[in-house]
């Protein structure tokens, strides 16, 4: 029988006369190993340059759940900041929910990467800021509005870490199709304010410690063959808790769009990069919250009522009752629906980014409420 | 009808739908990429129930999401699902949808 046909000669045009052995999902270029690496990597560089990511001398708390993404990410990070002399320094920022059988292994995927990468690694939990662990408010409140309170909490608790280790960025995995499913799910729900703002590439407002997006334009099949090539290692389980989410049916509708037009992605993205809301509505002032110090629109923060709700056994999602508590509660059985992270529906991974999502996306009704009410 | 042998690999997460990450397995010669999919969903999935994350419903494509790999090479690269499988040939599965 006739020998199979090779793949194509690597098409990176810097003389290399390697087989190509991967398709770039991003623009299907057709590369070996080491020039798709470098070419990935150059990617990264040119987003972190064109938009002025990092001042020379900073610290910069790199976001780190052991999962590809994150993984990627620091390993990225740290081989850019040495070839090209970004002068930062890098420091891995980890979260341990207290989720048995998923977290803590996890963890050891980062605690592997401190040692391999020679960066420093602090793990703050939820158990020490808050007492609870996510083990604890599910055995408490059930499987229902468990990622609403993951998500609040993450929030605070990675800025918490950063502001820690003295750190003036974080830098988080979200990858285009992170982005672009958040985008349309923003879309579905009509959360303008949160439209607008989803595909920027660096976050933070009013006091928030600025949170950047380096893989902002990296396909996820490109972070985990990028991963592969590199030998990197990290961890795929579910998270336990994760619910059949929303996220789950954009996904889907996601890929099916890529499938068809793989530039869809990239498209979805410029679409929100181009959208721009006439302020109609004033944020509210930002205080400090009276019981923890973490900024705030109300009195206390979102953490703090959520803790309180689970130290009282009310626990409507921290939501304040009002004379219109029944909106309120309406309201909250809606982002259980909608919110979460990536886990579940459609197999998506939590690496949380969703979670974040949910955090941010409450925090905006929460704020547009207030204004309402 | 001759075989040949292979080994099929599963990564990223899809091993966890499967028996083993790794399987030396005999598959009938001239097999083609497409053939190993349908020889994967009879003889090596055990998680039936979420058997969608990794291939299509009847099987004649992957989930989207999921990578292929003959020897290290993106199919895309080769004839996709027309490539004809060589013996020795590793088959590797990658899923990109777990974890983050
Ligand atoms: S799925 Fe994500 S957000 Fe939800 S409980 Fe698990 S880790 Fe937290
Ligand atoms: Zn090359
Ligand atoms: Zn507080």
């Amino acid at each position: 029988m006739e020998k199979r046909r090779g793949p194509p000669p690597c098409q990176s045009g810097s003389g290399c006369s390697n087989p190509a052995k991967i398709r770039k999902a991003k623009d299907g270029a057709q590369l070996c190993g080491p020039c798709f690496s470098r070419n990935f990597e150059d990617d990264v560089h040119e987003a972190i340059v064109n938009n002025k990511l990092f001042k020379r001398g900073e610290r910069v708390a790199i976001g780190a759940s052991g999962g590809k993404d994150s993984t990627v990410l620091a390993y990225v990070m740290k081989t850019l900041n040495d070839r090209h002399d970004y002068g930062l320094d890098l420091q891995l920022l980890s979260i341990d929910e207290g989720i048995k059988g998923y977290r803590d292994d996890s963890l050891l995927a980062v605690e592997k990467n401190r040692v391999e990468y020679g960066l420093p690694l602090t793990i703050l939990s939820y158990r020490d800021l808050y007492g609870w662990t996510m083990d604890d408010i599910v055995a408490k409140i059930g499987k229902k509005n468990n990622c609403t309170f993951c998500g609040v909490f993450r929030r605070q608790a990675l800025d918490r870490g950063a502001f820690k280790i003295g750190a003036t960025k974080l830098v988080t995995g979200h990858n285009a199709d992170d982005m672009a499913e958040t985008l349309l799910m923003n879309v579905l729900r009509g959360d303008i304010a949160r439209l607008e703002r989803c595909t920027n590439i660096v976050t933070g407002e009013e006091g928030d410690l600025p949170r950047a997006k380096p893989l902002k334009y990296c396909f996820e099949r490109d972070i985990v063959m990028y991963a592969r090539t590199n030998q990197l290692e990290y961890f795929y389980t579910e998270c336990i808790y994760a619910p059949n989410a929303y996220r789950g049916y954009a996904r889907k509708y996601v890929r099916d769009l890529e499938k068809v037009h793989p530039r869809a992605i990239l498209d979805l993205i410029r679409s929100g990069e181009k959208v721009s809301v006439k302020k109609e509505v004033e944020m509210p002032t930002l205080k400090i919250c009276e019981r923890c110090g973490y900024m705030t629109s109300q009195k206390l923060c979102k953490a703090c009522l959520l803790i309180e709700g689970l130290n009282t056994g009310n626990t409507d999602l921290g939501v304040r009752k009002s004379k219109k508590s029944k909106k309120v509660t309406v309201e909250a059985d809606e982002l259980n629906k909608e919110g979460g992270c990536g886990s579940g529906g459609g197999g998506g991974g939590c690496g949380c980014a969703g979670a974040e999502d949910a955090a941010e996306n409450e925090e905006t009704r929460q704020r547009l409420k207030d204004l309402q009410f | 009808m001759s075989t040949i042998p292979v080994t099929i690999d599963f990564s990223g997460g899809a091993e966890f739908l499967v028996k083993a990450k790794a399987q030396k397995v005999q598959i009938p010669a001239d097999s083609t990429l497409r053939d190993v999919l349908k020889f994967v969903r009879d003889n090596l999935v055990t998680d039936v129930h979420r058997i969608n994350m990794l291939l299509n419903d009847d099987a004649s494509e992957v989930a989207h999401g999921v990578i292929t790999l003959i020897n290290d090479t993106d199919t895309g690269l080769l004839l996709e699902y027309d490539t004809v499988i060589e013996a020795g040939d590793t088959i590797t599965f990658v899923s990109t949808l777990h974890g983050g």
